[in-house]
């Protein structure tokens, strides 16, 4: 399940110092989970284990807010193309 | 007389009192109200018994409010140790005890993962809490105050003997043993710097910067001082916003900046994910970068997207702040080598030949830089500090220090421009950090089950250096990419963790024996860009 998936790849790959585990609606970004490197590593693993390419102008903090917002842009995208 | 880092931001008090200084994503103080909070963290620190040259840690999350503790730390004579907010908890420990701080400011989640080590911190008397408007809210371990605490005054605490070669701040590199290493700057350092970027780049009152680098990196120097000194507002780009370019394109548009300064890792972002044509930057006339070689083909490509603004590549190490400049022709041809430039005002810089003399046009030598722009040294290192800050060869009637770079440049036929060729050592920089190599090897050893690890720094035209580690792990179970990884992050910050681990039945050695560096780049480097 793509929830369970993003919630572990954040957990095992952008939590450094905070080993509290995250819930779907906690915020990313006030956290600082997702910085820069950590958002490109995020990016890379959706694009990766779903096959959808996101693009730039849907790489907002609004569409990254939290595990859930991420799930629902995949959606959006997945939507609009068709698949 | 303005010969202590504060003074400047207190004439701009005087002088410039209503407009902005500083502002975040809440908040904003102007000239005035940033010297007279900053008086206020001055009052509470001395009456907690800070004294000249006591160090204070600075582990928070970048706000308006770090530049009043920055200004308060000085006027009271300490000296400020800012660390990355976003680094783990061992790493950020081991600063702040090697600085030995006397008081800690931090936020209430980050003290809260510093807990088990305050105890071990011996000469810590105090911990502000920026982010609790509260007074006093312990005494255990420390008295713990908050923000309420800092009571805004006219009055600047006075100190007695205070000299302009006093450290100022220490901001923590890496370091080939493993463990960071504290350059202690001056204030006559920094203000040479500082001064001289006023001048060059005229900096005025009306002037917008964005403070675009974290605090524990030299870049946000020039932001934070350039503005204040002159009555500027320096504006921070909020955490919410850095991560994401489209966003932060908008933002440098919406926020009327005017001024900026930013690796070309992030410029090289902006470009290929900030979607620039959307938004339109008339007010943006000045654009600096630093920290790493910015690719000729990129610099072309984003110069167009700002017509307005001059762009300058400036070079330095931590040890010397900026050191020299160049400001880049337009249009910009591809065929042209981007240099670093030639020396800044009131720096001195030339190449050393390894056998000891002054490189002429057409050579190669290290750089080496004199001048009241050189740190004092490394923090509790004298090994270290001596074997980098050496005597001048060229001058050997009289004490003249210079500082070995350790890049290898070339002179160019002018005799006065350098072109950057490459580190001497193994120190690389990836998104425009420095990183050592042998720090992260270091960290992968201490993975018992890691028999043996190399890591490779991969040239790459948008981050500066890959990282890829060949590792040997013992027995038959292997690691995962993701177990390597998480093990990394558990010591080092998130931009020296390498991309891509490669395993290894061994590593390839040279005929003296030592890893074949060479060909474990040439072989790791075969594997496609990651991320």
């Amino acid at each position: 399940m793509l929830r369970n998936d993003l919630t572990k790849f954040i957990q095992e790959n952008l939590l450094q110092k905070d080993p509290t585990p995250i819930g779907p609606e906690d915020s990313l970004i006030d956290s600082g989970i997702i910085n820069s490197m950590g958002l490109i590593r995020l990016v890379s693993f959706i694009e990766t284990r779903t096959g959808v390419r996101i693009p730039d102008a849907m790489i907002t903090p609004d569409n990254f807010e939290t595990v859930t917002a991420i799930e629902r842009t995949i959606d959006e995208v997945r939507h609009q193309r068709g698949v | 007389m303005n010969y202590l880092l504060w003074h400047a931001p207190a004439e701009s008090a005087r002088r410039f009192p209503d407009r902005p200084a500083v502002q975040d994503a809440t908040t904003t103080f102007t000239h005035r109200e940033l010297h007279e909070l900053s008086n206020g963290v001055a009052g509470l620190l001395t009456s907690r018994g800070l004294t000249r040259g006591d160090r204070v840690g600075m582990w928070m999350p970048k706000q308006a409010r770090s530049v009043a503790v920055m200004l308060g730390v000085s006027k009271c004579g300490g000296i400020y140790v800012p660390v990355d907010p976003q680094a783990p908890v061992d790493r950020a420990a081991f600063i702040l005890g090697n600085a030995d701080i006397s008081v800690l400011v931090t936020s209430r989640r980050l003290l809260a993962s510093l807990s088990h080590h305050l105890e071990s911190f011996a000469s810590l008397r105090a911990v502000l809490v920026v982010d609790d408007q509260g007074g006093e809210l312990s005494q255990t371990p420390v008295p713990t105050l908050g923000w309420g605490s800092v009571m805004p005054s006219g009055e600047t605490p006075a100190i007695a003997n205070a000299v302009d070669s006093d450290p100022a701040y220490m901001l923590y590199t890496s370091g080939s043993t493993g463990t960071p290493k504290g350059v202690v700057i001056s204030h006559l350092n920094a203000l040479t710097f500082i001064e001289w970027t006023i001048a060059t780049f005229q900096i005025r009152p009306e002037d917008r910067l964005s403070g675009h680098a974290p605090l524990h990196f030299d870049l946000s120097v020039f932001d934070i001082y350039a503005a204040l000194g002159t009555g500027a507002c320096v504006v921070m780009v909020p955490d919410r916003i850095a991560p994401f370019p489209a966003e932060f394109a908008k933002w440098i548009e919406e926020q009327k900046i005017t001024v900026s300064y930013m690796v070309p890792s992030a410029f090289i972002r902006l470009l290929k994910h900030g979607e620039l044509e959307r938004f339109s930057y008339p007010l943006l006339r000045t654009i600096l970068f630093a920290g790493e070689v910015f690719p000729v083909k990129h610099l072309r490509e984003v110069m167009p997207h700002f017509p307005q603004a001059e762009w300058y590549n400036l070079y330095g190490p931590t040890e010397t702040n900026v050191c020299t400049w160049m400001h880049v022709p337009k249009p910009l041809v591809q065929e042209i080598e981007l240099s670093i430039g030639t020396s800044c005002e009131n720096f001195d810089c030339f190449a050393l030949t390894s056998d000891g003399r002054k490189a002429r046009p057409g050579e190669e030598g290290e750089l080496v830089v004199r001048g009241p722009g050189v740190m004092l040294g490394y923090w509790k290192l004298p090994e270290r500090t001596a074997k980098n800050l050496t005597p001048n060869p060229l001058h050997k009637d009289f004490t003249d220090l210079i500082y070995r770079t350790g890049d290898l440049v070339r002179v160019l036929e002018d005799g006065t421009s350098f072109q950057y060729i490459a580190r001497l050592d193994h120190m690389v920089k990836t998104r425009g950090y420095r990183v050592e190599l042998e720090e992260i090897e270091h960290v992968l050893h201490a993975n018992t089950r890691i028999r043996n690890a190399a890591v490779v720094a991969i040239p790459d035209d948008e981050v500066g250096a890959r990282l890829r580690a060949a590792v040997v792990v013992e027995g038959a179970n292997g690691l995962s990419q993701q177990e390597l990884a998480s093990h990394c992050a558990t010591k080092l910050p998130s931009y020296a963790i390498p991309e891509l681990f490669v395993l290894m039945a061994e590593l390839p050695t040279t005929s003296t024996g030592k890893v074949d560096r060479r060909s474990l780049a040439e072989s790791l480097g075969q594997y496609s860009a990651v991320g």
